[in-house]
């Protein structure tokens, strides 16, 4: 009898307390109080952290130039057939078939519209050919509610004519940072201010299938591979490690097992760390398996 | 509590008066225990941002867990404090002093002690229960209000004088506490609070901005290190949990964008809107033009008609979602992909819905029924959602026409038909 009371009494609580937590645990992180108060006397101190990292790094030997071509090993992974739910009439002439394209394949497997760049090349490192400023006017043009440029990289400053050559309306929309309409057959500018370490979504809200990509970069050490996957990128800093991101509209970074010049090698995170030779073209050859893309 | 009790104790078949009595004492002090030690007293936390931390998980292959994870939080929590001790650590050297009062957090942080002791426990008294202790727009009425209340994590907030991308100046939040958001669940305070209770909220609300973008940049920026040898775990910690990065690099920025908001406040620029009915100048012509030149707009330039539809019912484009959903899923298409909504879903996001574009035929204003109000949305956008701004080839004066169309609508015949019996339309 005694035995059975003391159960209840023992479980009663137990449930009580269990109904007090709102919500999951995975919710909460429990942090070490005396690794926060550290902290906080840290970032509170004066003086900024910038002082002990001081040590002088040594500069670039030279300039080089890294070409290659991205290929794909294998057929193409099928086209994603899109929604024409608007103005079929303009989008879908003759209601033909429109893909996403986001895989695009040209001539000997080379994989287009692949975005390669330097990441946090020192700013004094930077040739005189790819400083920031450029004031070259890039033309983004959209027919047949398709973007004509599926990947645009330009530099932080650099003038974007953006074109509405259909007898729609469209708006651009790039990601979170602006979002305006383009009348039928008219034009607007566009101006980046922000660096991007990965390739922001353009859309458009009156035809939600239509998407390309922006990249903007402060330094002019970026590019995006053409039709036949091939690239250049000229006047890198050499002889110094540098870190190259890759991307992939569908794949995001571009990372796995894969061939490089060659030879098999295993990217992580859409990154690899490259030192060029001065004065010296490198080569860049990249193979993707198709399973890549499934 | 003795009568309610006696019927147990008589079940427990005790004889003995002695037991009896301790048991009786037992079962009584049960719930007592409950009270003292249960859910009352427990100070709410923060709740992680498990949904990004999916995202940026599934983009650089890492997990959040163990080491990184409590990394994230602990720098989090060095930077913020807790609900109860809301501090803004290096915010001096950061500048944040030009954006929130620190004293002002402490009016509205803490738990609601007493009804009637002012300017205390603001924001949980009057809006964690919706917005969440958080402010990541998870409180508790969360999940059955449509629209679902703000997250202020991405510090995207609509209804603003800035263009899109832009963060919303002191007095585009104020108006919003002070007059609520009519057609949604966000009441108005205006009498309820005074103006620097109100200072106080708005502070909250900035800070829990803060807090959510700084979580945000630290969360995508803690995968871009290594956690895998114990090595390779001091040297991010070093790199990551530094004043450089942290202060200078990650708070710094989003700071900066705070403090340069009200530089990119719209002006009301053109003719002036605001016609004075009573005036004897008042041109009832003139403003039939500008509502006639407004409804070409709509239809022409404008491309209003594409989603708030060609009879302005808000039936143009209904498929898509806001930023706040689209953040998790990319795009709106991909919202059907049934392992990425139940990832998303059990990461703790609200089941998403599409957003609606506004009915411009119910005369219900979520940003305000002013003309300015009106003009700041056409003119701007609106931030967070598929609202795209007025092109820029259209003018000033352009723009006050379509304010003007926008404000006619729910006056013209077709929403109020003459026909409609008079108590349908004195409800309407």
């Amino acid at each position: 009898m005694l035995k059975r009371f003391w159960m209840i009494c023992t479980l009663l609580p137990l449930a009580f307390f269990a109904g007090c937590s709102g919500s999951p645990e995975a919710d909460f992180v429990q942090v070490n109080s005396a690794a926060v108060e550290e902290l906080r006397t840290k970032l509170a101190s004066s003086g900024s952290g910038t002082e002990t990292d001081q040590q002088e790094e040594a500069g670039p030997s030279g300039y080089a130039t890294l070409k290659g071509r991205f290929a794909l090993d294998g057929s193409p992974p099928p086209q994603i057939k899109l929604d024409i739910s608007k103005d079929p009439a303009i989008c879908a002439p003759g209601g033909k078939d429109v893909f996403a394209n986001d895989v695009a394949v040209g001539p000997n497997g080379g994989l287009a519209n692949i975005v390669i760049f330097a990441n946090g090349v020192n700013e004094d490192w930077v040739h005189d050919s790819a400083k920031p400023g450029r004031t070259d006017e890039v033309i983004f043009d959209q027919k047949e509610c398709v973007f004509l440029t599926h990947v645009v990289g330009i530099q932080t400053g650099q003038p974007m004519t953006v074109l509405n050559s259909d007898p729609v309306a469209h708006n651009l929309k790039v990601s979170t940072t602006f979002n305006q309409t383009i009348p039928e057959g008219k034009s607007v500018p566009f101006v980046a201010s922000k660096e991007l370490n990965s390739p922001e979504k353009m859309s458009c809200s009156i035809h939600p299938w239509m998407t390309a990509y922006l990249l903007v970069r402060n330094d002019g050490y970026f590019a995006v591979t053409a039709e036949d996957g091939s690239f250049e990128i000229p006047n890198l800093p050499a002889g110094v490690e540098l870190e190259f991101r890759v991307w992939h509209e569908r794949l995001n970074g571009i990372k796995g097992d894969l061939q490089v010049n060659g030879s098999a090698e295993t990217w992580k995170k859409g990154r690899f760390e490259m030192t060029l030779e001065p004065s010296q073209d490198q080569e860049l050859n990249v193979v993707l398996p198709a399973a890549m893309f499934n | 509590m003795l009568c309610y009790l006696q019927p147990c104790l008589t079940s427990l078949g005790e004889s003995n008066p002695m037991k009896r009595l301790r048991i009786f004492w037992a079962l009584l002090s049960m719930p007592m225990i409950g009270l003292v030690t249960g859910c009352g007293t427990e100070s709410p936390d923060f709740r992680v941002n498990n949904v990004y931390m999916e995202k940026i998980s599934r983009e650089l292959d890492v997990k959040f867990a163990g080491q990184r994870q409590e990394d994230v939080y602990t720098a989090l929590t060095a930077m913020f404090g807790t609900p109860d001790l809301p501090v803004v650590t290096g915010g001096e050297d950061a500048g944040v002093s030009d954006v929130l009062s620190v004293e002002n957090l402490h009016l509205a942080a803490g738990p609601v002690i007493k009804d009637y002791e002012a300017g205390k426990g603001l924001y949980r008294q009057h809006c964690a229960h919706c917005h969440g202790v958080t402010g990541d727009g998870y409180g508790p009425t969360a999940k059955f209000l449509n629209p679902y209340p703000r997250d202020f994590r991405m510090g995207t907030f609509k209804f603003k004088s800035t263009p899109v991308g832009y963060r919303p100046t002191d007095d585009d939040l104020t108006r919003i506490v002070r007059n609520g958001i009519n057609g949604t669940a966000m009441p108005s305070f205006k009498e309820m609070l005074d103006s620097g209770q109100i200072d106080a909220i708005v502070d909250y609300v900035k800070y829990l901005a803060l807090r959510g973008q700084t979580e945000r940049s630290l969360i995508s920026l803690s995968g871009d290190y290594g956690y895998e040898t114990p090595e390779e775990t001091t040297e991010t910690q070093a790199e990551l949990l530094s004043k450089e990065v942290l202060v200078d690099e990650i708070l710094g920025a989003i700071v900066e964008e705070w403090t340069s908001a009200s530089e990119t406040a719209t002006e009301a620029e053109g003719r002036d809107p605001v016609y004075d009915f009573s005036s004897p100048e008042f041109d009832q012509s003139e403003l039939d033009e500008s509502i006639a030149r407004g409804q070409q707009l709509y239809y022409g330039a404008g491309a209003c008609v594409t989603c708030h539809g060609p009879t302005q019912l808000g039936d143009g484009q209904t498929t898509d979602y806001d930023n706040w959903t689209k953040d998790f899923f990319g795009e709106a298409a991909k919202v059907a992909d049934a392992e990425l909504l139940d990832a998303y879903l059990t990461a703790g996001g609200l089941p998403p819905r599409n957003i609606i574009p506004r009915n411009l035929r119910q005369g219900v204003y979520r940003g305000g029924r002013r003309p300015i109000d009106i003009y700041w949305r056409v003119k701007n956008g609106i931030d967070g959602t598929p609202m795209p701004a007025a092109s820029s080839q259209l003018t000033d004066d352009d723009v006050w026409d379509i304010v003007n169309f926008v404000l006619s609508v729910p006056y013209q015949s077709l929403s109020q038909p003459a026909d409609m019996p008079e108590f349908v339309r004195d409800r309407n």
